[in-house]
């Protein structure tokens, strides 16, 4: 379990490391929030591959929210994906995204939908994708055994399965040693 | 709670009257669509019950309309499928003329306010996440994640198949509370007004001095303000003395959250 207080201090340390790498990560403000603001920071990024050589590029236009899940007492990653005409890119195709090294072998289709599903945006209240929380608290247990950067961590490891790239320019800027490899850790996202 | 057991197979059994129209946007001009009526249980959501009603109004559609995912509107507003439709009906039909006259539409499904749940697969994986996320405000060492996979299945099933007895032996487990521990740890709730988005905090079933808390605490913590109000849950109409830990054991709808509707005076 994470407090909010603890939460809120990382995301201050997470902010000051995102500010030196230069990648756009922000606090999220906004008059008509009408619920308690659990700190929400946000990054925009845009995600280009080409499927094969000849085809046009397969752009997505992905917006990342981090917010406080008050129920889970953890940091929840939610984000949106559009495509270039304003289109929403559907969970079927998002969840073939998803690396199959960050999948247990023989996943099932079960588990896809346990971990990635669209629901109502706790703060916003608008359709968004959310990576499922239950898991998570056990994960940064973890990781805050030897990271100081947990929350760096914790979205390092997850976020690449729904297409979030951090720069490894923030291992660089960090101590080396607060920023241990997490490879010997069972993945966040498998159950 | 066996004492009231009556009281959850009483809220189980509620339906609503529902009078089902297609928009005239949808309607190949060949014939006039004959509305659709049907008694919809109030616990279940629309998505896992609109089969029916789909293959009515499919013969009407126009061609582009054909196999398009449907969705719903009440006087204009689109209805979030993803609520139960018992608090649906508490928001937008209290006081309105019954059988309750919703329109159906194929076509421009409003990505920006809806969430997709045409395939049971997403309405499931939206029912049981919403089920943990109750199971975790309410225990510290979360239940359903000790449960075994059968055990989720059977919940889910229950509800879909309209199971009481199915639903409510694996639903009690999530329920009980033991005479050393008679409290949850809070209590998981949402407050619906129509036209606003509903409101979420962490309320507990006792204050810090160990006295029960009411509907009427609960209330106040989420408007300061003492403005009188009608509170609606499961259809009746709530006395605000009413303890949160009975309300959440008795009250609450199949994923574990009490769904509160709450109208200005």
């Amino acid at each position: 379990m994470t407090t909010l207080e603890e939460y809120y201090a990382a995301v201050a340390d997470f902010l000051e490391l995102s500010e030196r790498v230069g990648d756009g990560w922000s606090r999220f403000s906004s008059e008509d929030i009408r619920s308690p603001c659990f700190e929400m920071i946000r990054r925009r990024q845009t995600h280009s591959r080409r499927l094969t050589a000849d085809a046009p590029p397969d752009i997505i236009f992905f917006d990342y929210h981090v917010y406080f899940n008050e129920a889970f007492a953890v940091p929840q990653l939610l984000f949106s994906a559009c495509r270039p005409d304003g289109s929403l890119v559907p969970l079927t195709t998002l969840h073939e995204l998803i690396p199959k090294h960050l999948l247990p072998e023989a996943s099932e289709r079960e588990l896809v939908w346990e971990t990635l599903s669209q629901i109502e945006h706790p703060i916003l209240h608008c359709p968004i994708y959310a990576l499922h929380p239950c898991q998570t608290a056990a994960f940064i247990r973890k990781i805050r055994s030897f990271s100081k950067s947990w929350l760096l961590s914790w979205l390092s490891s997850v976020g690449p399965a729904v297409g979030l790239e951090l720069s490894p320019q923030y291992g660089i800027i960090s101590h080396t040693d607060n920023i241990t490899s997490i490879n010997t850790l069972e993945h966040p996202i498998s159950t | 709670m066996s004492d009231d057991r009556e009281i959850l197979r009483e809220l189980w059994n509620g339906q609503v009257p529902v009078h089902f129209v297609l928009s005239s946007d949808e309607t190949s001009n060949m014939e006039a669509p004959q509305p659709y009526f049907v008694l919809v249980p109030r616990q279940t959501y629309f998505p896992l019950c609109l089969d029916k009603v789909n293959r009515h109004f499919q013969k009407y559609t126009t061609q582009t309309a054909a196999g398009q995912e449907i969705w719903l509107d009440f006087d204009g507003t689109p209805l979030r499928m993803h609520y139960p439709v018992g608090v649906l009906f508490d928001l937008f039909a209290h006081d309105a003329l019954l059988p309750w006259t919703i329109t159906v539409h194929y076509s421009a499904f409003p990505e920006d306010e809806l969430i997709h749940l045409a395939s049971r697969d997403a309405m499931e994986s939206y029912f049981m996440s919403t089920l943990k996320e109750a199971d975790a405000l309410k225990h510290k060492v979360t239940i359903v994640s000790t449960m075994q996979k059968k055990d989720h299945k059977q919940l889910w099933t229950g509800l879909l198949n309209d199971r009481f007895d199915q639903f409510w032996a694996i639903n009690r487990k999530l329920m009980e509370v033991s005479s050393e521990n008679p409290y949850f740890r809070y209590i998981p709730f949402r407050v619906y007004q129509a036209d606003k988005s509903f409101i979420q905090k962490l309320v507990k079933p006792v204050d810090e001095e160990g006295r029960r808390q009411t509907l009427a605490d609960l209330l106040l913590q989420v408007f300061p303000d003492h403005q009188n109000r009608k509170v609606v849950i499961q259809g009746v109409k709530m006395s605000p003395q009413t303890p949160l830990q009975w309300l959440s054991e008795h009250f609450s709808y199949p994923d574990n959250f009490i769904h509160i509707c709450v109208h200005e005076k």
